[in-house]
């Protein structure tokens, strides 16, 4: 996929800074709420990853490396406010969100047309969730059995990539005739 | 129509990720294992059910009455049978119905086996240091002759009363001592408890002692997994080996007594060395397992492993058997129906009873 | 909602429903894995104390574990992918006595402290009469 970027907005410096900050913000905050809500499934680290979709948009409108930095400024800043900062948990949300923001990277540069925004969502949050289970399994519980989870992580990966990636499609469709007609 | 079409093929893939997650949930069996040391040994429960919760409620229960069993058949505690120790032979002690029970049952194996089986020879077993907390802090010594003596030649005997549920002993001599036989009583117990469960399979191991069902076999869509439990029969001199194995289809029991549970070795000085499976030259092995007849350990065999349909009956036998030896013993399992016995003596020969002729066990010892 | 699925269908790529199956195969071939519970592995050892798990000790690294148990201490070494009791209570010392374990099935059995030590795994019986 192009970036869109380039030719399409406004070059203008401070719009892009406006930009990235507001989609940080609400990275944040959609990663905070998400952590209030008790988990859809009981396998620990699943999550819906909606925040992913704003990491998917900065990549898309902001470039790679604004996609990446926001990944890590979410997760840091969100465990922060969040109150879990120096949790295991916070370590291993940290470890998945960058991994996740490289493979969708290395997705849309490489992969992109064959794949949408869909494809490249799923490969993230299988990235995300598979990249939890073996921080874990290293920094943890060095339990074999952890691997017992391995096929419910495919799964969730695959409900929740598809779920985000819809919604980042129909976004994006959205934001670009938006501002096509703007 | 190509939308819809597209809509359709989501849709598709969604319905065939349900049907992985629905194939799993279905070939899964919840086997729930748990441990605990009861009656001075470990106690372990394995139990396969479709439902997990319904294997860990029936574990849960059937470990608690195990645990409130045992220390109903504490020799010396503060349940009936200590105090039947403490006064029977003075008085009529009032029992529990499960002492009771498996007094009664212990009473009628004494008398089945001529003797051989006899649980009023708690003074005895301590003479010779076979004690309750033997695992914890117990040294064997040889007794006397002058002390064993009178204690053997003791008529022990003890009055029951069926409708009183009370007891009497013969002598103040007399202690009794249901460690041979409560054991199995409690995994009986246990078993009839996961059964009424409807648990689909479950092991129970009370330290070697152990009894196993196979009520349903689990299947996955329509394969049936059917699989007998395997059991192992511990080698006597080896730790690290087994004889053999038993596949063992349905509802049985199994009790093995043997030389090497409780033993200790002295020298032609009486010097005393430490209990181990493996015989040590120059040196006489004393074991738990006493003759009542001479208040010493009995000798011919070294091990005895009794097949019966509870784990009580197994129990019993495998002791009394033990003592008899091997021609005696061997009569007696083939008089009772539904029993089977794998016999090693002393020379090393295993020998096994008639029902059990075409399992593959060696002849000799390896 | 029907504008959504509309918009959605539109921009599922033949590349993203490649990813989809490959996830799902992917899934169908570690389902397997789900059947094996935590203890089928081998490389690890089980230690309870009064039954309850309080270790779960890889044999990949060599070291010392102390489990206090209702006679004392209860000292467990592992070196060179196999465990051993190295000191515990008790007159028998059985467990000390029985030396080192590293196949499946293998159980360290200290009864006065009511420790057991457990290569977990299938190791073709279910129990042993003993």
């Amino acid at each position: 996929m192009t970036p869109y970027t380039r030719s399409t907005l406004p070059e203008a410096w401070l719009l892009k800074r406006i930009l990235f900050a507001a989609l940080l913000a609400l990275g944040i905050v959609l990663y905070v709420l998400e952590g209030f809500f008790p988990p859809l499934v009981p396998v620990p680290g699943a999550k819906l990853g909606l925040s992913n979709i704003l990491v998917l948009f900065t990549m898309l409108f902001l470039g790679y490396g604004a996609g990446i930095f926001l990944a890590i400024a979410r997760s840091i800043l969100g465990s922060f406010i969040a109150g879990t900062l120096f949790a295991p948990g916070a370590l291993l949300s940290l470890a998945g969100g960058l991994v996740s923001a490289l493979v969708v990277a290395l997705a849309l540069k490489k992969l992109c047309p064959p794949l949408g925004l869909v494809g490249v969502s799923i490969l993230g949050a299988i990235a995300h969730n598979v990249t939890q289970l073996v921080v874990a399994y290293f920094l943890f519980v060095q339990i074999s059995g952890l691997f017992y989870y391995l096929p419910f992580m495919l799964v969730l990966g695959l409900i929740s990539g598809l779920i985000t990636g819809l919604i980042a499609v129909y976004l994006f469709e959205r934001l670009r005739r938006e501002l096509e007609l703007a | 129509m190509r939308r819809t079409l597209s809509v359709l093929k989501i849709f598709i893939f969604i319905v065939l990720a349900l049907s992985l997650v629905f194939l799993y949930l279905q070939g899964r069996v919840a086997v729930v294992q748990e441990e605990h040391y009861l009656l001075g040994t470990y106690f372990r429960i394995k139990a396969q059910s479709r439902s997990h919760d319904q294997a860990q409620r029936a574990v849960h229960e059937a470990l608690a009455e195990a645990k409130r069993l045992s220390e109903e058949f504490s020799r010396i505690g503060a349940g009936s049978l200590g105090a039947l120790n403490r006064y029977g032979a003075s008085e009529s002690v009032r029992l529990s119905d499960d002492v009771f029970t498996v007094l009664e049952a212990a009473e009628r194996y004494r008398e089945l086996s001529g003797g051989a089986f006899d649980h009023t020879i708690g003074k005895i077993v301590d003479l010779w240091g076979f004690t309750q907390d033997w695992d914890r802090a117990g040294v064997g010594r040889i007794p006397s002759a002058d002390e064993l003596q009178p204690l053997v030649e003791e008529p022990r005997q003890i009055s029951l009363d069926t409708t009183a549920k009370t007891a009497r002993l013969s002598s103040p001599n007399i202690e009794v001592d249901l460690g041979g036989i409560a054991k199995g009583y409690i995994v009986d117990r246990v078993v009839e408890i996961l059964k009424k469960h409807e648990l689909d399979s479950a092991l129970v191991d009370a330290g070697g002692n152990i009894r196993v069902f196979n009520d349903r076999p689990r299947k996955v869509l329509w394969f049936e997994d059917r699989r007998p439990f395997r059991i192992g029969v511990q080698h006597p001199r080896d730790e690290s080996k087994i004889l053999g194995v038993l596949e063992i289809w349905g509802d049985h029991a199994l009790a093995t007594s043997g030389d090497y549970q409780r033993c200790f070795f002295a020298d032609a000085l009486k010097n005393i060395f430490p209990c181990r499976y493996a015989d040590e030259p120059d040196k006489i092995r004393y074991h738990h397992i006493i003759d009542p007849k001479t208040g010493q350990p009995a000798r011919g065999l070294i091990s005895t492993t009794i097949l019966a349909p509870t784990a009580m009956e197994a129990d019993a036998l495998s002791t009394a058997v033990f003592v008899l030896g091997e021609q005696k013993g061997l009569a007696l399992i083939e008089s009772l129906p539904n029993v089977e016995g794998i016999l090693v003596t002393d020379n090393g020969r295993i020998v096994v009873s008639s029902g059990l002729k075409d399992i593959n066990f060696p002849t000799e010892l390896p | 909602m029907r504008e959504l699925l509309r918009t959605v269908s539109r921009y599922l790529t033949w590349g993203d429903y490649l990813v989809i199956a490959l996830v799902l195969l992917g899934t169908a071939a570690t389902i397997p894995l789900l059947h094996q519970t935590a203890e089928a592995s081998g490389r690890w050892a089980i230690v309870r104390l009064d039954g309850q798990i309080v270790h779960q000790l890889s044999l990949a690294q060599d070291y010392e574990v102390t489990v206090t148990g209702p006679a004392g201490e209860t000292v467990i070494q592992v070196q060179n992918g196999r465990v051993r009791v190295l000191r515990s209570p008790g007159a028998q010392e059985i467990c000390m006595r029985q030396g080192w374990i590293h196949k499946p099935g293998q159980v360290l059995i200290c009864l006065p402290n009511h420790v057991t030590i457990e290569i977990p795994g299938d190791s073709g019986v279910d129990a042993i009469s003993r």
